[in-house]
């Protein structure tokens, strides 16, 4: 017996944990550490999260204290990447706006994540009627502008909105509420096309129930094109929550995030240049992140296209 | 009594081109240990009687116009989704054509393996890795330490198709249906595949159900056989009996066709035209039109053929045209 069975032998019995933590996501995680654009990705990720967290301890100033001394000061040793036109540190507020940011891309996929696929994968794998009418109401959703279904929301939902937590909260939930679209459709198709496969036909044959089909077979399956494309949905919630936070619904003042600090950042962007470049800098890093990362992912979680 | 039964079973697709009648009226059973066989063209209904007895039909648009398949005293076709779950994979499995695409890409073969052991019976992993261990070494299949924990993708079609029938018997089901299970190997793997389920079955006393349109397949593992023709039974006799001496004209025609048959340079023979479509069926014999061998003219041009015990254990269509003459 050699090392591997081993470890599967000496494991805990948890079936749910020996399913989905183990044979697939260990192998996968083999083939990433492979690709090295991928990996330094995953650091530089990890580095920046680990700035926005962890970072304003280390800096001797808050994120509102005002110096104003040195308003839209350049970057110096007291200040390293300048201040803003109210003379406060830039540096801390990138790393305390990086947190809002970081969350509110990560949540809102998260739960853009669990209610596309969901969706989709029931929608594609039922077919026929239902599978028409669950894809009409997604085309519905579709066509409500965004900027006034959020708006609505705000309104009806203002007297209870009285924590700035809650106004987050709800933007989280805002925006998961139409980025799970798009997912559902890509899964959707996805399942629809997987369901006429054979083993699909075998794992009915062999007593499984459809929940347990479509969760634990056909899921894993469009899990690739998933993951890519939740990369490319956390950036494009980020760029979300910045117009959301200019019109006043998101995050606001003295809070900030990516968005609010670049939107100040351009309007200033002639005086005082630094005040755009540094947001930018770790807004666009993040983003290009998680581009290199979705695509190592993907290479990574086809074990059809695995050189090994 | 049989272990199972089928009575008059009737399989309808209602389409947009009209009532596809792709089973109708189909009955033949399956004693315990015995291997039955369904021969017949694409199209001849084979695959859907058997996924009708397993409640696998799509409905819309299928659906079951009529019939019986008693198995150990339950009608199968009158169980709820949730009953046939519980059958399926436990009591009865099957293992299809192609063994390329019926295990699950993103799926350990040890995951696949293990599957029906933990959903139907009591098993912990441990127990379950044990068994998966010891059927991976029955069919065959070497080094399952390391096999077991491959993916299939890893495997080549043969081993595969292996893998399938662990898969199917691991849970000792008392039937077995193979959907072809040899069409997409070649040769020399088929004669493999072949012997592997024979030798299971006598070991495990599994009842199996062959469907092919492969008559030397056939020959080889089948006990009895049925051969089936637009939708309907046309001949069933022991497989020895139906070779030696072949009474419907379709048997005939299809026993004639087998390249094996003709000497080297003599043209092979074909039955000529298509098997009719399912949803225009004429009234009377279906085989008429393409009869060659017996008498088109005294076939029935209205009215069934009955199908009826022509000689001692050797069932066909009385149909004069088809049957030779006496």
């Amino acid at each position: 017996m050699d090392a591997t069975t081993n470890d599967t032998t000496s494991e805990s019995f948890d079936l749910t944990k020996v399913e989905s933590g183990q044979s697939l996501w260990s192998d996968a995680w083999r083939r990433l550490l492979k690709n090295k654009l991928a990996i330094i990705c995953l650091c530089l990720l990890v580095f920046i999260v680990f700035l926005c967290v962890f970072g304003p301890i280390f800096v001797p100033h808050s994120e509102t204290d005002q110096n104003l001394d040195l308003q839209a000061a350049p970057p110096s040793a007291t200040h390293w990447m300048g201040t803003d036109t109210l003379g406060r540190d830039l540096m801390v507020r990138i790393f305390t706006g990086g947190r809002i940011s970081l969350a509110v891309g990560l949540v809102a996929t998260i739960v853009a994540l669990v209610i596309g696929v969901s969706y989709g994968a029931i929608s594609g794998f039922i077919g026929g009627r239902t599978d028409a009418v669950m894809m009409r109401i997604v085309d519905i959703l579709y066509a409500l502008p965004f900027i006034i279904f959020v708006v609505l929301l705000t309104v009806v939902l203002d007297p209870i909105l009285d924590q700035p937590w809650k106004k987050l909260v709800l933007l989280f939930a805002a925006i998961g509420a139409v980025e799970w679209l798009t997912m559902s459709r890509i899964v959707r198709g996805q399942v629809a096309s997987l369901k006429t496969r054979e083993f699909v036909e075998a794992a009915r044959s062999l007593g499984l129930s459809n929940s347990r089909i479509i969760f634990k077979h056909l899921i894993p399956n469009v899990l690739g094109p998933v993951i890519v494309y939740s990369t490319l949905t956390v950036p494009s919630i980020m760029l979300f929550e910045a117009v959301l936070s200019f019109i006043g619904l998101g995050v606001q003042p003295p809070a900030s995030s990516w968005g609010v600090l670049i939107q100040e950042g351009a309007d200033n962007m002639e005086s005082s240049p630094w005040m755009l470049f540094f947001p930018a800098l770790f807004f666009s890093a993040t983003l290009f992140s998680l581009n290199f990362l979705g695509d190592g992912l993907r290479d990574a979680l086809d074990v059809r296209s695995s050189k090994d | 009594m049989p272990l199972l039964e089928v009575d008059n079973l009737a399989t309808y697709f209602h389409t947009r081109q009209g009532v596809v009648k792709a089973v109708d009226g189909v009955s033949f059973s399956l004693e315990k240990g015995q291997t039955v066989g369904i021969v017949g063209e694409s199209g001849s209904g084979k695959s859907v009687t058997c996924y009708s007895m397993m409640g696998l039909i799509p409905m819309p648009p299928g659906k079951i116009e009529s019939g019986k398949a008693v198995f150990d005293g339950v009608d199968l076709l009158s169980l709820s989704e949730r009953e046939m779950q519980s059958i399926r994979g436990k009591r009865i499995s099957m293992i299809f054509q192609d063994p390329m695409t019926s295990l699950n890409p993103f799926m350990r073969i040890e995951s696949q393996l293990i599957e029906p052991l933990l959903l139907h019976t009591d098993t912990n992993k441990t127990d379950a890795r044990k068994k998966a261990l010891e059927a991976m070494d029955d069919v065959g299949i070497p080094d399952p330490e390391k096999r077991i924990r491959m993916f299939p993708h890893e495997f080549s079609g043969g081993m595969r198709q292996r893998v399938m029938i662990a898969m199917a018997l691991i849970t000792n089901p008392e039937i077995l249906i193979a959907d072809e299970p040899t069409t997409a190997l070649d040769v020399t793997v088929q004669k493999q595949i072949l012997d592997l389920i024979a030798d299971l079955q006598a070991r495990l006393g599994t009842s199996v159900i062959f469907i092919t349109h492969d008559l030397a397949v056939i020959s080889q593992v089948c006990d009895l056989v049925n051969v089936m023709y637009a939708g309907r039974i046309v001949e069933r006799a022991p497989a020895e009996e139906l070779f030696r001496k072949p009474l419907h004209a379709y048997t005939r025609s299809l026993l004639k066709s087998i390249p094996a048959m003709h000497r080297k340079g003599e043209e092979l023979h074909t039955i000529p035209g298509l098997p009719p479509n399912p949803a225009k069926l004429v009234a009377g014999c279906t085989f008429r039109e393409r009869n060659e061998i017996g008498d088109r003219q005294q076939c029935f041009t209205e009215g069934l053929p009955a199908f009826e015990e022509i000689e001692p254990n050797h069932w066909a269509q009385n149909c004069p045209g088809c049957l030779p003459p006496p």
